[in-house]
């Protein structure tokens, strides 16, 4: 599985002066959607058998998410970590992602990632990875089951629920309503760091430099600002009747509610 | 009796005093902090609502935390140390005193109590159930006419056939009307001062019954009840520790309870810090952020000095616990991690207090609110300067050690 280490959105500091954001401070972790994806591929090893390996494309800070996951029940995790790895855009990440698999992970038979993180939130990793490795993939799997070599899932689709198969190997994106992450024991805590973790860099995976960091990437972030609010301070004079109809309908057509 | 031991920059035990939290210590924290941010929002709603916070218990069984310094041999324990488990406890200290105060009652008076003096007929058949939250505990010593001296307790227990019959009453037992089993103290009938014997009573046994207290200054999302026995039925097999050695297993379980206390207070203070500098940064007056303000800033270094004070007294208090547990023989070290956890207590309780003052201080009107955590916080954590040994208590305890046994007020 592939998960992705992130700055805490819920600790990030908004200055309003300059309508910027503030990562000062800010803690890092495992993006959230990440952990369902971590929860899932271990509930179906200890289902089925098998067993998990989750990597992560990030910096050398990234140690403590990967212990993470490992005590959330991976066997064994590869960091993929170098500078030439920063700015990458998701097609970058995923072809990164794509050759540590080839070149390391001999066998596979499913590919498990989260729908899309909580700082991105692209969603492009997942089916960029499957189309590295040429393999099917399921997006925005919301339910999931293994049986025999073949995946079954249901896919959140905007009016309704769609259930499809594949056979492995297979590449699956979760939502996060697949489930309800662990949190680990104490004792699955002090036995993650004797499981293996491996930290690869750019020569170790033979990658083509023109393929990461910025300038492999065709997506650039030039600039995070913070939406400008303010009050419209709209007032509806009247008889109660009139005025809270005209409100009911102000707020349908702004979109707060459906 | 005179101190063992030097306090001084000599003290051999400083300079190997490692403080650096380890890659397992901080994720461990982050698990806590995760489970801490599901509590929040319930127990900000409990708070102003003014009822009893039932989803403590669930939220943390999830996250493994209900057996945390309880032995990797009885169900769910975690086998914690004591600063791991410090550590924790001051995270859930930010949440409020109410919150911490579960585990003070069910961990570190409970399952610890259980754990050091229960035979392993008794912890085989309870603390694998405590561990997983099927079993909630209490510590009943209190009583409406024994607080500080706890040698004037009237519950009494006579022992017929093959059972003991319990007769009295405890107060203000923290999970007292939610606890599944309960250690209780009592002296043998006619006894008022010689053989005080503990024992384990389950909820269910005949004869007694608990209810909550209400209008309490603080803590409306905690349990804290009244306890009744009316010829309450014990097995023997109950009796915990051998007779009467209840004196001695009340005064060591106050030891992790203090503790507890300690650390949670830390907790409190480091919220108390937390919301007084965003305050800071938030509103402005004087066409300036009162973070500019120097009395305001006064009130944040006085919090923040006064919290590190308190961490680092909790911390060495813990590390004194952890050797003194390896080496329980050791009389000396006992009474040393003895006297260093009742001035932690003494010193993080007072701080606690003072950080959740001065933070109503620098939020002015708006800390009048118990909308705002400061407010929740200073009507909490007073009860944090009684409970376990109060202030006067712990001043003489702290005093005695080092004048010596003579001096004591009540000898």
């Amino acid at each position: 599985m592939c998960f992705k280490h992130v700055v805490d959105e819920t600790e990030l500091k908004i200055d309003r002066q300059n309508n910027k954001i503030n990562f000062e401070g800010a803690r890092t972790k495992i993006s959230d959607d990440d952990k369902n994806a971590i929860e899932e591929s271990v509930r179906i090893k200890e289902k089925m058998g098998g067993s998990v390996t989750a990597l992560c494309v990030g910096p050398p800070e990234a140690k403590k998410s990967v212990k993470e996951a490992l005590a959330m029940g991976c066997d064994r995790a590869r960091l993929l970590v170098d500078p030439s790895f920063q700015d990458s855009d998701a097609i970058a990440t995923a072809y990164i992602l794509a050759s540590a698999i080839k070149k390391k992970i001999p066998r596979y038979d499913l590919i498990i990632t989260a729908t899309g993180t909580t700082d991105a939130l692209t969603g492009i990793v997942g089916p960029a990875l499957a189309e590295f490795l040429g393999i099917p993939q399921i997006a925005f799997a919301s339910k999931m089951s293994v049986s025999g070599n073949k995946v079954t899932a249901d896919r959140s689709v905007e009016e309704g629920l769609e259930t499809v198969e594949a056979e492995f190997p297979v590449l699956v994106s979760v939502s996060r309503e697949i489930n309800q992450p662990r949190f680990p024991t104490l004792i699955q805590i002090m036995s993650a760091g004797k499981k293996e973790m491996l930290e690869l860099n750019a020569r170790a995976l033979e990658l083509d430099p023109r393929a990461v960091g910025r300038e492999g990437s065709k997506v650039e972030v030039t600039s995070l600002n913070v939406p400008k609010s303010a009050r419209k301070k709209v007032i509806f004079e009247g008889k109660p009747e009139e005025t809270a109809s005209q409100l009911a309908e102000a707020i349908l057509k702004e979109g707060v509610v459906k | 009796m005179q101190q063992k031991f030097e306090a001084g920059p000599d003290n051999p035990f400083l300079s190997t005093m490692n403080l650096e939290l380890s890659d397992e210590q901080k994720l461990l924290l982050g698990v806590i902090d995760e489970a801490c941010k599901k509590v929040r929002p319930i127990e900000d709603r409990c708070y102003v609502e003014r009822r009893f916070n039932d989803s403590v218990k669930p939220i943390f069984k999830d996250a493994h935390l209900l057996g945390l310094p309880v032995s990797t041999c009885y169900g769910e324990g975690q086998g914690a140390d004591p600063l791991t488990y410090a550590l924790a406890l001051e995270r859930v200290g930010r949440e409020g005193t109410g919150v911490r105060t579960f585990f003070s009652g069910h961990t570190s008076l409970g399952q610890l109590t259980l754990q050091k003096w229960g035979n392993e007929e008794q912890k085989e058949r309870y603390l694998p159930r405590t561990t997983t939250g099927d079993l909630v505990m209490a510590f009943g010593l209190t009583e409406p006419t024994a607080g500080s001296d706890p040698t004037s307790l009237k519950t009494n227990f006579e022992e017929r056939g093959g059972n003991f019959y319990l007769n009295g009453q405890k107060a203000w037992i923290s999970n007292g009307s939610i606890a599944d089993l309960l250690v209780v103290f009592a002296y043998p009938k006619g006894s008022s001062s010689d053989g005080m014997c503990a024992f384990l009573v389950e909820k269910g046994f005949e004869g007694f019954s608990a209810k909550p207290i209400k209008n309490k200054m603080g803590l409306p999302t905690s349990d804290t009840g009244l306890l009744y026995f009316d010829n309450c039925v014990v097995p023997k097999e109950n009796l915990l520790g051998a007779r009467g050695r209840g004196l001695s297993i009340a005064y060591s379980a106050l030891m992790s309870g203090r503790l507890s206390v300690a650390a949670g207070c830390v907790g409190v203070a480091q919220d108390c810090l937390d919301e007084a500098v965003r305050y800071s940064r938030e509103r402005i007056q004087h066409r300036k952020k009162i973070g500019k303000h120097q009395l305001v800033q006064r009130e944040i270094a006085k919090i923040s000095t006064e919290l590190e004070a308190a961490r680092l007294l909790t911390y060495r208090s813990a590390l004194l616990k952890a050797r003194s547990d390896s080496d329980p023989k050791n009389m000396d070290l006992r009474n040393e991690a003895d006297w260093c956890i009742a001035q932690a207590k003494y010193y993080s309780s007072n701080a606690s207090f003072n950080a959740a003052d001065r933070a109503i201080q620098v939020f002015g009107a708006n800390g009048y609110s118990f909308e705002n955590r400061p407010a929740r916080h200073l009507v909490d954590t007073r009860v944090c300067r009684i409970y376990e040994g109060t202030d006067q208590i712990l001043e003489q305890k702290i005093a005695i050690k080092l004048l010596g046994n003579e001096y004591e007020a009540f000898s």
